[in-house]
């Protein structure tokens, strides 16, 4: 029916001539977490293996680990918001705002982090992001992230300061989000990670997560 | 300066109990089953839990950490949150954690007979909550 609908109407763009990503999205179990097979650098090897998720996990901060691990929860949604200059991708889990502005001509100097959280304090472990469009596709160009792991969920490759990561997120025939994501980062990785999650449209809507780090602690 | 504050807060405090992770990192498939009393219970973000008291053989009381959902995801995959309460007497099975006396609840045997399981708002699967 979704081919039909766009065979009929066209495909769905938003505002501004861009293709339409809106909407709110929760992880489709069937296609997710799917990273290729990791090859660490010897640096990275050891830095993978001095890695305790125990103790490490930048989650006791309610930060994540990494952009990688922001895409791959699987348990709260995802909003993005379209604008003529920017996109706004709110991560439910511990209330990030990522704001990307497109068309800019490079990064800055400066890399500050495009991802706050509610009390818009920066999150440096996802980077500084640029996008644009190409065609029915957003690309998003992160660097300048801080030292982290790429995601935390059945592995946690670490990402370092070198760390360059390139998005392409677009819908797919059945109306799905799809975000296939490159990694490259020379320290860690001896050659880039790829990583794919897709997102079905999701009946729930954005809530305030509210992550405070003493409340689930016993100790 | 902002990878400084990172570092600062990653290694300025103590490790905590509960935390967003891998569940296959951090419990073992193995399984256990205890009868104990709920104590502070925690319906919190990014994981609820609650504190097992097991009386042991020898008379003594033995706390184990029991790690549900997200409070978001219970809620969202049908949990009532009066579903437990603290006090009661239950017989929980979990997965044994790496960390010493954690354990990822699997389902828990109510007082009035019922077995309340974990059900993801995401998970397509028809799984039911409850079952007798």
């Amino acid at each position: 029916m979704a081919l039909g609908c766009i065979l009929l109407y066209g495909w769905p763009v938003a505002s501004f001539g861009q293709p339409d990503l809106e909407g709110i999205w929760g992880i489709d179990r069937t296609l997710f977490r799917q990273y290729s097979e990791v090859r660490y650098t010897e640096e990275g090897q050891r830095r993978h293996d001095a890695y305790d998720v125990l103790v490490d996990d930048f989650s006791y901060q309610c930060i994540p680990s990494g952009l990688g691990r922001a895409w791959d929860e699987p348990d709260t949604v995802v909003k993005i918001e379209q604008f003529e200059d920017r996109v706004v991708i709110q991560y439910e889990m511990f209330d990030l705002v990522r704001t990307v502005y497109l068309n800019q001509n490079g990064h800055p100097v400066e890399l500050i982090p495009s991802t706050v959280n509610i009390h818009g304090e920066p999150m440096p472990t996802m980077g500084h992001s640029i996008g644009w469009y190409e065609g029915d596709t957003l690309m998003i160009e992160t660097i300048g992230y801080a030292r982290g792991n790429i995601t935390t969920l059945l592995r946690y490759p670490p990402q370092s300061m070198a760390l360059r990561s390139i998005e392409r997120i677009y819908r797919d025939e059945s109306d799905r989000l799809v975000v296939n994501i490159d990694w490259v980062d020379p320290i860690t990785l001896a050659e880039p990670l790829v990583s794919t999650n897709r997102y079905l449209r999701s009946k729930f809507d954005l809530t305030v997560y509210g992550c405070i780090k003493e409340e689930f602690d016993h100790e | 300066m902002l990878r400084n504050l990172v570092l600062t807060i990653l290694f300025s405090t103590p490790a905590l109990l509960c935390a967003h992770h891998s569940v296959a990192l951090v419990f073992s498939q193995e399984r256990i089953t205890f009868e104990g009393s709920i104590k502070e219970l925690k319906w919190v973000n990014p994981h609820s839990s609650f504190i097992l008291e097991v009386a042991k053989e020898d008379g003594t009381k033995e706390e184990w950490l029991v790690e549900l959902l997200a409070r978001i995801a219970l809620e969202r995959g049908g949990w009532n949150l009066d579903e437990l309460q603290n006090g009661w007497n239950i017989t929980l099975t979990g997965r044994i954690g790496y960390r010493d006396r954690a354990l990822r609840f699997v389902e828990a045997r109510l007082p009035d007979g019922r077995t309340l399981r974990e059900r993801s708002p995401l998970d397509p699967s028809d799984k039911k909550i409850f079952s007798r």
